[in-house]
C-alpha cells in the first residue's frame, strides 16, 4: 500500500481530507505542523506528498528543500499565475478532491 | 479665409480698437504712453485659441488703435507719419503676439497655463517680457524716428510702453485661461470664507488708497503695498488658482488707476517715476504669484498621482490578502460538502443542500478570482507615449528623499531619448518599487549606488535599475516573483511587489526578470516597443 502525506496547517481541513479519502486504498498521514511533517519524512519512506503554499511556519516551497529530493511533491496553492517552482511535480489546485488523489496515486 | 475666420479678425481688431482706448485714458505725457495695455492679453488669448490666423486682426487693430492717438494731437500734414508709427505698432504687436503664444504653446500641455514651473516660466519671460521687449522696440523706434516723440524721451517711453505691455499680458491672461480655455472658474466653490477673505481684502486696499488720497497721507499706503506680498502669497495657499488671477488683475488696476489719478502713494519725484515704480512693483508681484500658483498647482497634480498610485497597490495587496485568507476556509467547506456527498449518498434533501453549498462555494471562488486579478492589476490600461527619460527621472525624483536618507546615489545612465507606449502610472510603479527594494537591500551598504538605463532593441525597450549589490543568492532568486514571498522583516514587505510588478509587465506583453549585469543585481523590465 501507497503512504501519502498531506500537509496543510489547517486542522479542519486535514481531518476532512481524511474522512473523504477513508475509501481509498492508500496510507494517508495528515500533518498540521509542517516542522512534524520535516520531520518524520526525513526517517520514513513515503510515495507521494501534497505540501500547502502557505504555511505560518514554513512555506510549501521551504518545506521542499529540507526533505529527500526522491520524494515526488505536489504543491498545493489556490494562487493563479503561479510558476511551478523547482522540485515539486505539478501543481494542484486547492481544494482537491478524489479524482485528484486517485490520479497521484496511478502514476 | 473663410467667414469664421474674417468675422473673428474683425472682430478681435474692434475689441483691441476699444479696449485700447480705454486703457489710453490711463496714459500720460510724454509719448502718451498706456502704463497697462490690455489690448495685449486678449489678443494672446484669442490668437491661442483660434490659431495664427487671427494676426491679421491683431495687426489691424494695433494700427488703428494707435493711429489714432497719434493723429489729434498733430497738424494734418503729419498725418503720413502718424500712420507710418500705426505701422510700426502694428508690427511690433502682431510679433509680440505671434512669439509669445508660439513658446507658451511649445511647453503647454492640457492648457495649463499654470501648470507647472516651466511653462509659467516661459509665459513669463517669453510670453510677457520678451514679447512686450520687441513691440515697445518696434512702437518706441517708429515714434522716434517719426518724429512724434523726442529721442530724450525714448527711455522713459520704452520703460514704460514695455512694462505697461508685459503687465497688459501678465495679469489678464491667466484670468482668461481660467475662464474661457481651462474653465477653472467653473471648478471654484465660492464659499462663504472665501467671498468674506476677497471682499474684506480688497476693501481693505481700496479704503486705504482712498484714506491715503483725502488725507494725504502716503505712510497709510506705502506699508500695506508691501505686507501685501506675503498677504498673497498665502491667500495663493488659501484659495483657487482663478480667484488669485483676478485679485492680482484687479490689485494692479487699481494700483495703477491712483498711482496716475491721485496723489501716488509710493516714494517718486515725477508721476513718470512713480507711475514706473507701481508698474515695476505690479509686474514683480505678478510673476511671484504667478510661480506661486505654478509650484502649488504642480504639487496637487503630483499628490494627486501619488494617492492614486498608493492607493492602486494598497487596495492590489489588501485585496490579495484577502483572497487569499478566505480560500482556506473555503477550502474546508468544499471538502466538507465533498464528505457530505461520498458518506450520505447523492439523493434526498440532503443531496439538494449539498448541491447549494457547492454553487455557493463556485460563486465566491469566482469572486476571489475577481480580487485576485486586480490585486494583479488586471485593470484596463491607459496606454500612452512617454518618454523614457521622463519617465525614470520621475521615478527617480520620487524616490530620491528615500535615497538621501540612506546614502544611496541614484543616477540615470545613458540617455534614454526614446518613447515608450505603456501605461505610464504602472510602469512607474514597477520601477519605483524596484528602486525601493534595491534600497531597502543596500541600506547599510557603503557606497551604494542604484543605476537605470535603458536599452532599444528592435521590437523592445528595456528598462533596467541596476545596483551595487552583488547579486542574490540562488535560493532566493527561485522564489523571488513569488506573491507572499519576502525576505523583509514582519511589517515591512508583504511580498507581493514584486508579483504585482511583474503581472503589470506582462500585462504590457512584456516580463520582468532577474538578471547579474557586470556582477551587480538587475531588475530588467521589458516592454514590446509601440503598440502592445
Amino acid at each position: 500500500m501507497k503512504t501519502v502525506v498531506i500537509v496543510d496547517d489547517e486542522q479542519d481541513l486535514c481531518e476532512l481530507y481524511q474522512m473523504l479519502f477513508k475509501g481509498i486504498e492508500a496510507n494517508l498521514l495528515t500533518f498540521t505542523n509542517p516542522l512534524e511533517a520535516v520531520e518524520y519524512l526525513n526517517q520514513n519512506q513515503v510515495d507521494h506528498c501534497l505540501i500547502d503554499y502557505r504555511m505560518p511556519e514554513l512555506t510549501g516551497i521551504e518545506l521542499r528543500q529540507r526533505i529527500p529530493d526522491t520524494i515526488p511533491c505536489y504543491l498545493v496553492t489556490g494562487e493563479l499565475d503561479m510558476s511551478l517552482p523547482p522540485g515539486f511535480v505539478r501543481l494542484i489546485d486547492k481544494p482537491f478532491g478524489r479524482e485528484e488523489l486517485l490520479k497521484i496515486l496511478e502514476s | 479665409m473663410n467667414l469664421k475666420i474674417t468675422l473673428h479678425n474683425v472682430l478681435l481688431a474692434l475689441v483691441y480698437f476699444f479696449v485700447a482706448k480705454f486703457c489710453q485714458y490711463f496714459a500720460i505725457e510724454p509719448g502718451n504712453v498706456t502704463p497697462i495695455w490690455l489690448s495685449s492679453g486678449i489678443c494672446f488669448v484669442w490668437v491661442y485659441m483660434m490659431g495664427y490666423k487671427l494676426l491679421p486682426g491683431v495687426f489691424l487693430g494695433a494700427f488703428l488703435g494707435n493711429v489714432t492717438a497719434y493723429i489729434f494731437p498733430i497738424v494734418t500734414e503729419e498725418i503720413v507719419n502718424a500712420l507710418l508709427a500705426g505701422l510700426f505698432n502694428g508690427v511690433g504687436d502682431t510679433l509680440c503676439i505671434f512669439i509669445g503664444v508660439y513658446a507658451v504653446k511649445q511647453v503647454i500641455k492640457e492648457n495649463e497655463l499654470l501648470g507647472d514651473l516651466k511653462t509659467a516660466t516661459t509665459f513669463v519671460f517669453v510670453g510677457s517680457l520678451l514679447s512686450s521687449f520687441i513691440s515697445a522696440l518696434f512702437g518706441v523706434s517708429g515714434l522716434c524716428i517719426l518724429g512724434i516723440i523726442p529721442f530724450e524721451a525714448y527711455f522713459n517711453v520704452f520703460i514704460t510702453w514695455f512694462v505697461g505691455d508685459a503687465i497688459g499680458i501678465l495679469l489678464p491672461v491667466p484670468v482668461f485661461f481660467n475662464l474661457f480655455i481651462n474653465r477653472k472658474i467653473k471648478q471654484v466653490n465660492f464659499h462663504f470664507s472665501l467671498i468674506f477673505e476677497c471682499v474684506v481684502g480688497l476693501a481693505l486696499i481700496l479704503g486705504l488708497l482712498f484714506a491715503s488720497i483725502s488725507t494725504g497721507t502716503h505712510f497709510l499706503i506705502d506699508i500695506p503695498v508691501f505686507i501685501l506680498v506675503p498677504l498673497l502669497a498665502v491667500a495663493a495657499f488659501r484659495h483657487p488658482e482663478p480667484v488669485i488671477n483676478i485679485i492680482i488683475l484687479l490689485i494692479g488696476f487699481f494700483a495703477l488707476y491712483f498711482t496716475i489719478f491721485h496723489t501716488s502713494n509710493l516714494a517718486g519725484i515725477t508721476l513718470n517715476q512713480k507711475l514706473l515704480f507701481t508698474q515695476l512693483f505690479i509686474l514683480s508681484l505678478g510673476s511671484t504669484l504667478l510661480f506661486i500658483i505654478a509650484s502649488i498647482n504642480r504639487n496637487t497634480a503630483l499628490s494627486i498621482l501619488m494617492t492614486r498610485r498608493d492607493r492602486l497597490a494598497t487596495l492590489g495587496e489588501l485585496s490579495a490578502s484577502v483572497a487569499h485568507e478566505i480560500n482556506n476556509p473555503l477550502a474546508i467547506i468544499a471538502t466538507s460538502s465533498e464528505v457530505l456527498k461520498q458518506e450520505y449518498g447523492v439523493h434526498g434533501v440532503g443531496h439538494e443542500v449539498v448541491k447549494k453549498i457547492d454553487t455557493s462555494v463556485i460563486r465566491i471562488s469566482k469572486i476571489i478570482r475577481g480580487l485576485k486579478k486586480f490585486a494583479y492589476q488586471d485593470e484596463t490600461l491607459s496606454l500612452q507615449v512617454v518618454s523614457a527619460q521622463k519617465l525614470l527621472q520621475d521615478c527617480v525624483d520620487f524616490t530620491l528623499p528615500k535615497a538621501q536618507r540612506h546614502k544611496i546615489k541614484i543616477s540615470i545612465c545613458e540617455l534614454c531619448d526614446t518613447d515608450i507606449y505603456c501605461d505610464e502610472l504602472q510602469v512607474q510603479q514597477v520601477i519605483i518599487n524596484l528602486l525601493n527594494n534595491a534600497m531597502d537591500a543596500m541600506r547599510n551598504c557603503d557606497k551604494a549606488w542604484i543605476q537605470l538605463s535603458c536599452l532599444v532593441h528592435d521590437d523592445a525597450i528595456e528598462l533596467i535599475v541596476k545596483d551595487s549589490g552583488k547579486g542574490i543568492s540562488s535560493d532566493v532568486v527561485d522564489r523571488l516573483f513569488n506573491p507572499f514571498y519576502t525576505t523583509k522583516n514582519v511589517g515591512e514587505g508583504t511580498g507581493l511587489g514584486l508579483s504585482i510588478s511583474k503581472g503589470i509587465a506582462k500585462h504590457h506583453g512584456g516580463n520582468l526578470s532577474y538578471k547579474l549585469i557586470e556582477g551587480h543585481t538587475a531588475f530588467v523590465l521589458t516592454l514590446p516597443k509601440g503598440a502592445v
